[in-house]
């Protein structure tokens, strides 16, 4: 499943990432070769860390997919032990009877997590971290 | 410190060639400008020095080595953006002390040459802010002091004043010059502002689509322009240029006259004569051309007056109690040896 989610999620992480990639000043990582960086020492020293908020938003994107994904979870998880959340949420809803307030719990605990995350997340969501290099 | 030639330099992106076949030889500690209009080609010729672009063909040296295929970091030269390019999440000091922190400086040696550097450029105070909370006189000055912090063999300037506000730059322009001769390091600066060629260089090469038109000292360039677009460029106002045929010494087109340019015989010339040197007169007798008055403006220790000869438009600077009147007609006088004839199809100068 892991290997099928990240499958799933990688070009959407690259394709987000890349456009966040392009916006940043190019003369950032130049300035950097000049001031005797390596290319990748440039990307490592530069670039990414001022891709922070690219990176928290393409994270909290790609877990929310992973964490709420039914399809692959329901063909490819057999026992009850290794089933995800959306799944054991759907087998409430059985033959005879519909556990709603078992659904209603699970469904709110099952968001928990992900808010959580996004609290920790968030502090880096700032816009406008790259003001101030250069202008205009 | 460094020389740094380029040889036979050929720069194409694609199907445009921006780059030429360049020969140019700057000398160690010398302070080269490279002044030309926009899409010249002067800013991609310093990024061949630093190494940002690469060479199509030719060979370009630094000091003795052909750095062709060096990647920028053993290139060992300093650059200052035209956008600054400072690292928005490191401090102004550690923005100054990037390049020794790349080349694993102590850190206690690190903070004092980087204390050195920005007192140079009077940042000392300043040296724990974010480059967004600094102005953009500021911000020009870390990006300086970035490249001071070590001693490079060329230091290299793409319009590093073009940012700031008029006051500002004509400072920091006194500034600049000042730091590079106490430094004494080989300079490149890129602008496409005369005064600033002017003011900073030992030498101008002024560059028009991806060839040097003229290398030569400022006063060279403004005295003695070799080619119609040099004379055009420099000098503000700019000179006038007026088309005409020239026979035996004498220039004759559109209603003017003026006689005492030597031997040349050009059919179709231009005429080119600059507003400084140049005057308006009353009586007929001295002036080499009539017109009337179009404007006069007022700039403080002159006026700028503009008299409409036929078709063209003649600019005279005048003193700056000059009493003409709009539609008054005058004359001016050209003198005869402060006027330069340029063949009007290959753009050169013919007389001397």
């Amino acid at each position: 499943m892991i290997i099928a989610y990240t499958a799933f999620n990688l070009p959407f992480a690259t394709w987000m990432m890349k456009s966040y990639f392009q916006d940043l000043p190019v003369e950032l990582e130049e300035a950097a070769m000049v001031d005797g960086d390596t290319r990748w020492g440039a990307f490592l020293r530069v670039a990414l860390p001022l891709s922070r908020p690219g990176l928290a938003a393409t994270a909290i994107f790609c877990v929310i997919i992973s964490w709420n994904e039914f399809l692959l979870a329901l063909v490819l998880t057999q026992t009850e032990q290794s089933q995800t959340l959306p799944i054991g949420i759907a087998g409430r809803v059985t033959q005879y009877t519909t556990h709603w307030g078992e659904i209603s719990a699970a469904g709110f605990l099952a968001a928990i997590p992900i808010m959580v995350f996004a609290f920790i997340v968030q502090k880096h969501l700032v816009r406008g971290l790259s003001f101030g290099a250069v202008k205009g | 410190m460094a020389s740094v030639s380029f040889r036979n330099v050929v720069k194409r992106f694609g199907g445009f060639t921006a780059i030429h076949g360049l020969d140019l030889d700057i000398t160690d500690r010398e302070f080269l400008v490279l002044l030309g209009p926009s899409g010249c080609g002067k800013t991609t010729t310093m990024r061949m020095i630093a190494g940002l672009e690469d060479v199509t063909s030719g060979e370009v040296y630094i000091g003795d080595e052909m750095v062709n295929d060096l990647l920028p970091k053993y290139r060992d030269v300093a650059m200052v953006f035209q956008s600054y390019a400072l690292y928005p999440h490191m401090s102004v000091e550690d923005n100054i002390g990037y390049p020794l922190k790349i080349r694993k400086i102590a850190r206690e040696e690190r903070r004092r040459i980087v204390l050195e550097a920005a007192q140079r450029v009077e940042l000392e105070t300043l040296l724990d802010r974010l480059p967004r909370e600094l102005s953009g006189g500021q911000r020009q000055r870390v990006a300086l002091a970035r490249a001071i912090v070590r001693t490079p063999k060329v230091f290299l300037m793409d319009e590093p004043l073009s940012n700031l506000d008029a006051k500002l730059r004509v400072q920091m322009r006194a500034e600049l010059k000042h730091l590079q001769h106490e430094l004494q390091i080989t300079t490149v600066y890129v602008t496409h502002d005369q005064i600033e060629a002017m003011t900073l260089a030992h030498r101008v090469a002024v560059m028009n689509k991806g060839v040097i038109e003229q290398l030569g000292t400022p006063k060279d360039i403004y005295n003695d322009p070799r080619t119609l677009f040099v004379a055009g460029f420099i000098g503000s106002p700019p000179m006038n240029l007026i088309r005409g045929g020239v026979a035996g010494g004498v220039f004759e087109g559109s209603g003017l006259r003026i006689a005492g340019l030597g031997s040349a015989r050009v059919e179709e010339a231009i005429l080119g004569f600059r507003p400084e040197d140049i005057r308006v007169v009353d009586g007929v007798g001295e002036a080499s051309l009539t017109g009337q008055i179009y404007s006069v403006e007022l700039i403080g220790d002159h006026t700028l007056v503009a008299v409409k000869a036929g078709e063209e438009l003649v600019r005279v600077r005048a003193d700056k109690d000059f009493a003409g009147k709009l539609d008054e007609t005058v004359g001016v006088a050209v003198p005869g040896e402060k006027a330069f004839v340029f063949d009007a199809r290959t753009e050169k100068r013919v007389d001397h």
